[in-house]
């Protein structure tokens, strides 16, 4: 029983950082039906501007990466997405894979590729006995953040004018613009709080693992675009939930595979992830209103 | 002539490659008439439509809204400058609420929640506000997508088949709204549609288009009257609808 307490708690943990970065991918998807790749770069570059800044307090830290990522996912909707807007949707897909390299190359450039070890809360990964059972305070505080987070963005999305703007360009775009929606601050808004997100991921994400590299943010976008994939494309909803799955299989199967088959944890993971799209193409989570009306 | 408020459009075609879609199509619409735009399926109607909210670059003609040239102008720019449409898949905000919807549009506005909510009483869904749009019947959204279209506040408002699935009586229903609308926003109305009885009680003026062409305008006792109207169109409609 004990184990499972563990593993739940780990994959609950790890879950919310995927469904962080997925929520971040699926904002911008379902605005512009752009996969934006160049997230996970969003991400790896929160995680170095901490690294940076750390030395100044973790305060100081999570504001200079907030800042500087949000500036940076504003500067990228402007300088390289709002050019090809409207564009079909592979073109869409090239530009965010060619930001993505040109931002990691950069990094590669200015940090070299090896990794770099950062303790950003050394307090936090000191575990806590609760019934018995060792709990890592990080990964506490990750869900307890990421519900704070999604709660957060949850509100915006409901109770505010751009939220409600936001899910009606998400919606239909052209139809949003047609009625007065501007879809400039929508989107450049999308972007922002699509920073923001990456910014949360990252920084639970280097908590846990201490170390930052240039392609820290790939394994995260990655594995983020997969669970909005998994749990339908378009539904934030779908995103989260998918990520909060993806979690759990992946933690689940490190635990419950024979050992000698834990080294190919990934390939079953991906099964999964084929499987769930061979059997509901849809996605998991994906309501029926939000498919297409024919 | 340049200072009255009108949409007027004069001599519009338009061709697809060879195919001519409309051809020397005019009708001018000012605030508080309905007029109606009638005709078989593919007579243009919806082609026209989209000349006047700025979906189609004529080929030949000029749209102008009270003396300003709109031609070439976006569609976005054209509904803010007052010219309003729906169209016939209807295209509501699907996974927002029927509030939401309209809020949406409000919130450009800067319109209260409460201006909203009036705007859904106006077309008589209010008690449906909290429902998401996608689980309203077929006549509803197109209720809601003539709420959302009012929330711009138009001058002009271009209704695309708005009576499509509902029955005798939620189109009666629909034609008292549209006709206190008018009269209480002193827009300008344009109906596209096929129910003869809503067409035929609702609006002042009719222009009946075949193929392309204007082949009557008037009444809607003038057009009934029509030979050429009922031979084109109406005489393929059974007895008692038109």
């Amino acid at each position: 029983m004990t184990w499972f307490v563990q593993a739940l708690v780990d994959a609950t943990s790890i879950g919310s950082i995927y469904a962080l970065t997925a929520l971040g991918i699926g904002l911008i998807f379902g605005i512009m039906r752009l996969i934006n790749f160049a997230h996970a770069e969003f991400i790896t570059i929160a995680a170095y501007v901490v690294m940076l800044t750390i030395a100044f307090g973790f305060p100081v830290a999570l504001f200079a990466a907030a800042a500087g990522v949000l500036i940076l996912a504003l500067l990228s909707e402007r300088l390289a997405f709002r050019p090809v807007r409207g564009a079909d949707p592979s073109t869409l897909l090239i530009t965010s894979f060619a930001l993505s390299y040109l931002l990691q190359n950069t990094l590669v450039l200015i940090f070299g590729a090896r990794p770099s070890g950062l303790n950003i809360l050394p307090e936090l990964s000191q575990p806590i006995l609760i019934g018995g059972v060792r709990l890592p305070i990080i990964h506490l505080v990750t869900i307890a953040v990421t519900v704070l987070l999604l709660a957060a963005t949850g509100a915006f999305l409901r109770k505010t004018r751009m939220g409600i703007e936001m899910r009606a360009a998400a919606a239909d775009f052209e139809m949003a613009r047609l009625l007065g929606i501007r879809a400039n601050r929508v989107i450049a808004a999308a972007f922002g709080l699509s920073g923001v997100l990456a910014t949360a991921a990252a920084i639970l994400y280097v908590a846990q693992t201490g170390v930052v590299e240039p392609r820290l943010g790939l394994h995260l976008a990655l594995i983020g675009f997969v669970a909005t994939v998994v749990g339908g494309m378009g539904s934030l909803p779908g995103a989260v939930l998918g990520g909060l799955a993806v979690g759990m299989v992946t933690v689940f199967l490190q635990v419950l595979l024979p050992a000698d088959l834990r080294p190919y944890r990934e390939a079953f993971v991906y099964l999964a992830v084929i499987l769930v799209l061979v059997l509901r193409p849809q996605g998991l989570f994906r309501p029926a209103s939000a498919r297409e009306r024919v | 002539m340049e200072n009255v408020e009108s949409l007027n459009a004069a001599g519009i075609g338009v061709r697809f490659g060879g195919v001519i879609a409309l051809e020397d199509v005019s009708l001018e619409i000012v605030p508080g008439e309905i007029v109606g735009l009638i005709g078989a399926n593919g007579a243009g109607k919806s082609t026209f439509i989209n000349v006047l909210s700025g979906f189609q670059r004529p080929s030949t003609g000029t749209v102008r809204l009270s003396g300003r040239d709109l031609r070439g102008m976006p569609s976005h720019l054209v509904a803010r400058a007052g010219v309003v449409r729906t169209f016939q898949a209807v295209r509501l905000f699907s996974e927002l609420t029927v509030a939401e919807n309209v809020a949406a549009v409000a919130a450009v506005r800067g319109e209260a929640a409460a201006s909203s909510r009036r705007l859904l009483a106006t077309v008589g869904l209010e008690s449906a506000a909290d429902k998401t749009a996608a689980a309203l019947s077929y006549s509803d959204q197109r209720k809601l997508a003539i709420a959302r279209a009012l929330a711009l506040s138009p001058r002009f408002l271009l209704l695309d088949e708005p009576a499509a699935g509902m029955s005798p009586d939620e189109a009666l229903t629909l034609g008292a709204a549209l006709r206190d609308l008018v009269a209480e926003r002193g827009i300008g109305l344009l109906l596209v549609e096929h129910n003869m009885d809503l067409v035929m009680s609702v609006c002042q003026r009719l222009v009946v288009l075949d193929v392309g062409r204007v082949i009557a305008r008037g009444t809607p006792a003038e057009v009934r009257a029509d030979p050429a109207v009922r031979a084109a169109y109406l005489g393929g409609v059974p007895h008692g609808t038109a």
